[in-house]
């Protein structure tokens, strides 16, 4: 069926919503590789072994991933005309008695984490109702605005992650999918979508922050033959997954707000930029870019308009330095990943010296909300400076590792208590590695900053990517620090003298620090070192790649003396 | 014309010129390692960073590559601009204290020992030979391999570069003079116990090459590689007496 007007998405809209609350039970159980690893595909074989046995009419759903990692596998339950409970870490051996409750249209109390009455659909402002009447034994579930994970939480680019089936577009649709995009080729002219853009003040969720609105009217009003929209789904700091989220979960969200985008600066191609080897994300991201072009939402004369679109899956060697803009845009071209000067902006000659505009996942997930409803919502959010809303990936030693998305503004303390359960019993708060190996590592006395693009920086960390390691009062920030430098070397693209020699030095320094055998001068040495490289590197990765060392001098200086002067490791995490 | 200061001497100079142009210009020196007055500016090499104020706004840029434009001023000899040199040329000495020019910048900027521990690199990873190879002569012979502080200039794949023309412009333009060519009177082949003899040829060892050259018509004597001519005939539009005479007797 090919989409061509808006009846026709009404149409595939309501098939969605027969299908997100269909007239049997729906389980759906979350299969992100991380759930997956935690048996996610034996819980499903017997759900279905079971359901099969007791003759009950059930569809057993896979969907993307809520985000509470700790509690995987996470099963959902939809009975209808009875809210949506949600189950937590449910075994092969718990499976029967879910069930059996299932069968008799209850909920099981001891397993259920939350139940979910109505959900607000981010893109249209509605409520989505499962039930009207709560049935008594229900009441005792919480609500999900009363648990613990969602207090903090406003869901825009997660809005759809675990609640629909990522294979499915009809879901989507359902969920105000693809009206967004309806708007801006029905009622809005391409200047009018880089207005709202601009209006709503959305900076780029790669880690620079630049107003993606200014980049776009760049790339709109440069002059070239063809222009090009990429979309950069790289992921390279270790233990962190919010771009696989998004992939796994939402993979439509990813193309509708790339082909809002191609419209709005006048690309014809969208190009999306994807690690070599992964083999999940790209199965979705195919699957999704395919039922696209099938229902003639990408393709020539996109809902019935003049505006014609592509989008073309790439898979790059998958180096950290390949998530750069201008490196990205070498591999595409075929061409090895090193970053080029970027004096002329990639928004005026990029992908082959054509007007480019790059924006990474997040960043495009958080367009078709904000067209749908405008720059007024959406400026609601945030703080003054930075508005919306950020994904953050929370690990290290807290007590549960998730996956959230916090408004702007909220306090990293916040962060570590609500949504990661507090710091591991007998410890203490230490150190706050924000934004990734390039960004810092800032003090505990630091954990009432709030999470801005610009408070960070002022702080001498990055909120980059939004990746936030915790570490407890047993971490060694030396150790750690020689820990992100050693991945920054071996990262490192080699290209400029400074980023490619002034690291395997640091390295060296560090190494020698954390062997015992570190000298007075070595801090001083470590400080020339950082100056030279944040501004004389080439890239931003260079540049920012001594911050780590940068931030930890200046924050916890007197733990350097400590392994020089005494040639002791505080922590006892350094082998000397 | 464009009307810019450098290090506080006002200065004019044509559009599209780079800072570095316009200070060579001017007798203002700018340290470089990896320019080539012929070939587009690489910026890898970072010496000739400078602090350009525009628009109010001050910013460490690499000269090579920066455009000058109208009101701009630039300071090339600030104290932090200084010290990033002073540890670039550290950093690169500690590589390569053995090659020549490294060690006189290292002179000039006064640097007498350096505070890590010493290397004995040849190549500076300038990437000149790569982009003249590439850029000027088109034949892309060679490339870089490996990233980080384990890069290396190779031909591809570290086999032989099998592309390379013998032409030699690596050669000429390498600062470190860590590429070694030698032309040979008699190359030979061998296999099990016998040998082949394939008259003159250029060998490039850093990049397992061996050209062989050919025999002038008019005199006899040996003229370089005929595979940089078979690509100028390709390219190049040159009478064909060109191809079968040495340069003497052209």
């Amino acid at each position: 069926m090919k989409v061509k007007s808006i009846r026709d998405l009404n149409k595939l809209k309501s098939e969605g919503e027969k299908l997100l609350r269909p007239k049997n039970i729906r389980v759906q159980v979350g299969t992100t590789p991380y759930a997956l690893s935690r048996k996610a595909r034996d819980v499903i074989e017997k759900l279905k072994k079971e359901l099969d046995q007791q003759n009950i009419d059930a569809t057993v759903v896979r969907v993307g991933c809520v985000g509470i990692c700790y509690e995987e596998p996470v099963v959902e339950v939809i009975i209808p005309g009875k809210p949506k409970v949600t189950y937590g870490s449910i075994t092969v051996d718990k499976v029967p008695s879910l069930v059996k409750a299932i069968s008799k249209g209850k909920a099981v109390k001891k397993y259920a984490l939350y139940r979910t009455d109505q959900e607000e659909i981010i893109c249209s402002g509605k409520t989505f109702s499962y039930a009207s009447r709560v049935p008594s034994d229900y009441k005792k579930i919480p609500l999900a605005c009363e648990f613990k994970f969602f207090q903090p939480q406003v869901r825009i680019a997660l809005r759809n992650a675990g609640i629909i089936n990522p294979d499915s577009i009809e879901e989507y649709v359902a969920r105000g999918g693809y009206s967004a995009l309806s708007k801006a080729l029905t009622k809005m002219t391409p200047e009018k979508v880089i207005d709202v853009v601009i209006k709503a003040d959305v900076r780029g969720r790669g880690g620079g922050g630049f107003p993606a609105g200014l980049k776009w009217k760049t790339c709109r009003e440069a002059k070239g033959k063809e222009k090009y929209v990429l979309c950069n789904c790289s992921e390279g700091d270790p233990g962190i997954g919010m771009h696989k989220t998004l992939i796994e979960s939402d993979p439509h969200s990813i193309l509708e707000g790339l082909i809002i985008g191609g419209y709005a600066i006048g690309a014809m191609e969208g190009y999306i930029y994807l690690h070599y080897g992964y083999a999940s994300g790209k199965e979705k991201l195919l699957k999704a870019i395919d039922q696209a072009n099938e229902y003639g939402l990408l393709g020539k004369n996109i809902l019935g308009s003049d505006f014609s679109f592509s989008i073309i899956l790439k898979e790059g060697a998958g180096a950290y330095v390949c998530g750069e803009s201008t490196a990205l845009m070498a591999t595409l071209e075929g061409r090895s990943g090193e970053p080029r000067p970027k004096y002329i902006h990639t928004a005026e000659k990029g992908l082959w010296d054509c007007p480019t505009n790059l924006n990474n996942v997040e960043t495009w997930c958080n367009i078709p909300p904000i067209i749908s409803r405008g720059a007024g919502w959406y400026g609601k959010i945030g703080t003054k400076s930075s508005k919306g809303t950020k994904v953050i990936s929370l690990t290290g030693n807290v007590n549960r590792s998730c996956l959230a998305e916090v408004p702007m503004g909220t306090t990293m303390k916040e962060v570590i208590n609500k949504l990661g359960g507090g710091i591991v019993k007998g410890t203490k708060l230490k150190a706050i590695g924000v934004g990734g190996p390039p960004a810092g590592l800032l003090p505990a006395s630091l954990a009432d900053l709030p999470i801005d693009f610009d408070e960070l920086v002022k702080a001498g960390s990055l909120l980059g990517s939004g990746g936030m390691i915790v570490m407890n009062d047993k971490t060694c920030v030396v150790d750690m620090a020689r820990f992100f430098i050693k991945f920054l070397e071996e990262e490192s693209c080699g290209r400029c003298f400074p980023c490619r020699e002034g690291i395997k030095r640091m390295r060296e320094i560090l190494d020698g620090l954390s062997a015992g055998i570190g000298k007075d001068e070595d801090i001083d040495l470590l400080q020339e070192i950082v100056d030279c490289l944040s501004e004389a590197s080439l890239c931003d990765l260079g540049k920012s790649a001594p911050n780590v060392v940068r931030s930890t001098l200046r924050y916890f200086r007197e733990e350097y003396k400590i392994h020089i002067q005494q040639q002791v490791c505080p922590s006892k995490r350094c082998t000397m | 014309m464009i009307k810019l200061t450098i290090d506080g001497k006002k200065i004019q100079t044509g559009k599209n010129t780079t800072i570095l142009m316009a200070a060579r210009e001017n007798r203002i020196k700018i340290p470089t390692l990896c320019h080539h007055d012929g070939l587009s500016p690489l910026a890898n090499c970072r010496l000739c960073v400078v602090e350009v104020t525009e628009k109010g706004r001050t910013k460490v840029v690499t000269s090579c590559n920066y455009k000058v434009a109208e009101g701009m001023s630039v300071e090339t000899k600030t104290e932090n601009i200084i010290a990033m040199r002073k540890m670039i040329v550290e950093l690169l000495a500690s590589r390569s204290p053995n090659v020549k020019l490294v060690r006189e910048l290292a002179d000039e900027m006064g640097i007498k020992d350096t505070r890590f521990v010493l290397e004995n690199e040849k190549c500076i990873l300038c990437g000149l030979c790569v982009h003249v190879c590439s850029e000027f002569i088109g034949a892309r012979a060679i490339t870089f391999s490996g990233h980080g502080s384990e890069k290396i200039v190779s031909a591809p794949l570290g086999s032989s570069a099998k592309d390379c023309l013998g032409c030699g412009a690596c050669v000429e333009v390498c600062p470190a003079q860590c590429i070694t060519m030698k032309d040979i009177e008699e190359a030979r082949t061998y296999s099990s116990g016998d040998h082949e003899h394939l008259g003159p040829a250029r060998l490039i060892h850093n990049w397992n090459v061996r050209v062989l050259w050919k025999k002038c018509r008019v005199c006899g004597n040996m003229f370089p590689p005929p595979s940089p001519m078979k690509y100028l005939k390709e390219e190049k539009p040159l009478p064909k007496q060109f191809f079968e005479t040495c340069e003497k007797c052209q």
